[in-house]
């Protein structure tokens, strides 16, 4: 089966990423890598092939600094890689973004298209969907463990009480977790080989599509920092603590 | 001589960095150091990632890559202090088991944890060059005598043991397990790389050199080592000086940091300066040995000299820079610093390394063979 995987390339996961005046994250310069979220999405690729055959391609749409995230993905195992790059492409939209993904994902054939749930930068938590509505694929979405057999792809996704098992006929796109198994370490072979492994480079034109196409349909207007988190309450020992911690609970409607 | 990093070799860094980040970090360093020293399950882990098969030919399971490999691999093991058996099992006595390709196979696998037994008392290879008897007039035949200052002895499970036979000078390959052999741990100063010493009374061995071949090897595995030491303690002396930055830049007094009085300031520069030579010839060193080029035995010493001393001095000024809790136990400084000095001492102090480079090269002129 072949299984595309699309990879994104975030600045330092263990960072702040920094913003410029238009509120965009700022890419060049910076230090980044595979998102880790998406890493999990490899490596649930991987294993599938490894059960089933097939190859797992890589896709993503950045900079030139993006193919470092292929290169860490080539070298956890998968086969190629495709990099849509395009300086019209700056700034783009969670639903440009789909678009081009979803067209560069049309190019081949494909049984699975897998995502991590969210960038660890924009966070939208949206393009994995509007790819696959844009793909008309059936999505299953917040996979702790995949399986495919007779064409279906099946998954666990976890919920308050246990978890949902899912399934779709395949093709069908869905997005993996971190409650999914570790991503693996590459090995120094996988390191090694990672640079011979085929790296497609496309542009818009390439995939049919312009830039007026991918003109973003949001923005962002204002940015307001995050409340910082507050100190808590000591509650100290006496005649009123417990109508205290009762009148909290109920504030907290636990009661 | 290219000596700059290719592509690949960032790559090395880089995947090796972040392994070792995640799974090392130094607080299970710690707890390793102040336990066992070693955990056998964790050094599989590494050998599955093909590590301990760095320079290994690829049908013996190695990923076929080389000596440069193997350095920038050191500095990271270096800056991690990572608690295992690299330098004894791959640098030390890997090349020495070419004639093996079973043990190769084991030790690839990590299976096999392997040491180099070639010290006498003093330390030195040279004093009495082979401390290990093969067959002597004992009523059977074995090795005979004693080694000392074996690195991860007492995790070992196989040593390649230097000894002088009937043939001359020669290498064995000899099991840990049989009860001919006894093993006493040595007082370390570094307790994630500890030293023992090994007595041998009739021990059996499978014969890996002899001769000649056995003296070019001993004195190529010495190189090795002396490279790949320079390699780890400049990974040790940049990690130190990274913690010494980053308090510098957080840490105020007199209503700012630290880092805005010269004095502070300057010494870390200096050690910068340092580190970075000493990175240089490190580079150098690796690519020498690596081509076994003639003057690699002098490029070896003379980055193990340099490399130690700007680690320990590194690690020295940032425990200064520190204060007060760079004195203390729960801070991991005292930890580069061991490692520091373990290296420093391990093979010739840079005094020692010193003179015998200016020997060679004022003794020998034109002589680039000359060994140092």
């Amino acid at each position: 089966m072949n299984v595309v995987v699309l990879v994104k390339y975030v600045p330092d996961p263990q960072g702040t990423p920094e913003l410029d005046d238009a509120f965009l994250v700022v890419r060049e310069g910076t230090e980044g890598a595979l998102d880790p979220g998406d890493e999990y999405a490899v490596e649930a690729g991987l294993r599938l092939v490894e059960t089933h055959g097939g190859e797992v391609t890589l896709l993503t749409m950045g900079p030139e600094t993006a193919s470092a995230a292929l290169r860490k993905g080539l070298s956890m195992g998968a086969h190629a890689g495709v990099h849509v790059v395009d300086p019209a492409l700056r700034g783009s939209d969670a639903l440009a973004t789909a678009r081009v993904l979803a067209a560069a994902v049309r190019r081949r054939p494909f049984d699975l298209v897998l995502a991590g749930v969210e960038s660890t930068d924009g966070s939208t938590g949206t393009v994995p969907m509007t790819v696959a509505q844009l793909l008309e694929l059936p999505s299953a979405t917040f996979a702790r463990a995949l399986s495919v057999e007779d064409g279906v792809l099946r998954i666990e996704r976890p919920t308050d009480l246990g978890f949902d098992v899912v399934e779709a006929p395949l093709p069908a796109l869905a997005t993996v977790t971190g409650s999914a198994p570790e991503p693996r370490y590459p090995t120094l072979k996988g390191i090694m080989q990672a640079k011979q492994k085929p790296v497609e480079r496309l542009a818009l034109a390439d995939l049919g599509l312009s830039a007026e196409a991918l003109a973003p349909t949001q923005r962002v207007v204002g940015l307001t920092r995050a409340q910082e988190r507050a100190a808590g309450e000591v509650i100290q020992a006496g005649e009123d603590t417990a109508k205290r911690i009762v009148d909290l609970l109920a504030e907290a409607k636990v009661l | 001589m290219d000596l700059s990093e290719t592509a690949e070799e960032s790559m090395l860094r880089e995947q090796a960095r972040e392994f070792l980040r995640a799974r090392y970090p130094i607080q299970r360093v710690a707890s390793i150091a102040d336990g066992a020293g070693f955990d056998r399950h964790a050094w599989q882990e590494v050998a599955a990632l093909g590590w301990a098969g760095i320079s290994a030919p690829e049908d013996a399971g190695g990923a076929g890559l080389g000596f440069v490999e193997e350095c920038v691999l050191g500095e990271e093991l270096g800056r991690a202090l990572f608690p295992g058996p690299f330098l004894t099992t791959v640098v030390l006595t890997l090349p020495a088991l070419t004639g093996a390709p079973d043990l190769v196979k084991e030790v690839v696998a990590g299976e096999t944890v392997a040491t180099l037994a070639w010290l006498g008392p003093s330390g030195e290879p040279g004093a009495t060059r082979f401390p290990i008897g093969a067959g002597l007039a004992q009523d059977r035949p074995g090795l005979y005598g004693s080694a000392w200052f074996v690195p991860d002895l007492a995790l070992a499970d196989l040593a390649v043991v230097a000894a002088e036979g009937p043939a001359g000078p020669g290498l064995w390959a000899v099991r840990l397990d049989q009860d001919t052999i006894s093993r006493q741990d040595l007082p370390t100063v570094d307790t994630t790389r500890r030293l023992g010493a090994l007595f041998l009374e009739g021990a059996l061995g499978r014969a890996l050199a002899q001769g000649s071949d056995a003296e070019r090897l001993l004195e190529h595995l010495r190189d090795r080592a002396l490279a790949f030491l320079a390699a780890e303690a400049v990974g040790v002396a940049s990690r130190a000086l990274e913690m010494a930055v980053e308090h510098a830049r957080t840490r105020e007094q007199f209503g700012r940091p630290i880092g805005a009085f010269q004095a502070v300031s300057q010494s870390l520069a200096d050690a910068y300066a340092e580190i970075e030579s000493a990175r240089s010839l490190v580079r150098w060193a690796a690519a020498s040995v690596a081509a076994r080029a003639p003057e690699s035995a002098r490029a070896a010493a003379a980055a193990k000299a340099l490399a130690s001393e700007a680690a320990v001095r590194t690690c020295e000024r940032s425990i200064q820079v520190h204060g007060g809790i760079g004195f203390t136990w729960e801070h991991p400084l005292h930890r580069y610093y061991k490692r520091a000095q373990w290296i420093q001492a391990f093979l010739g102090w840079p005094a020692e390394l010193r003179a015998r480079i200016a020997a060679s090269l004022l003794d020998g002129p034109g002589d680039e063979n000359e060994r140092v």
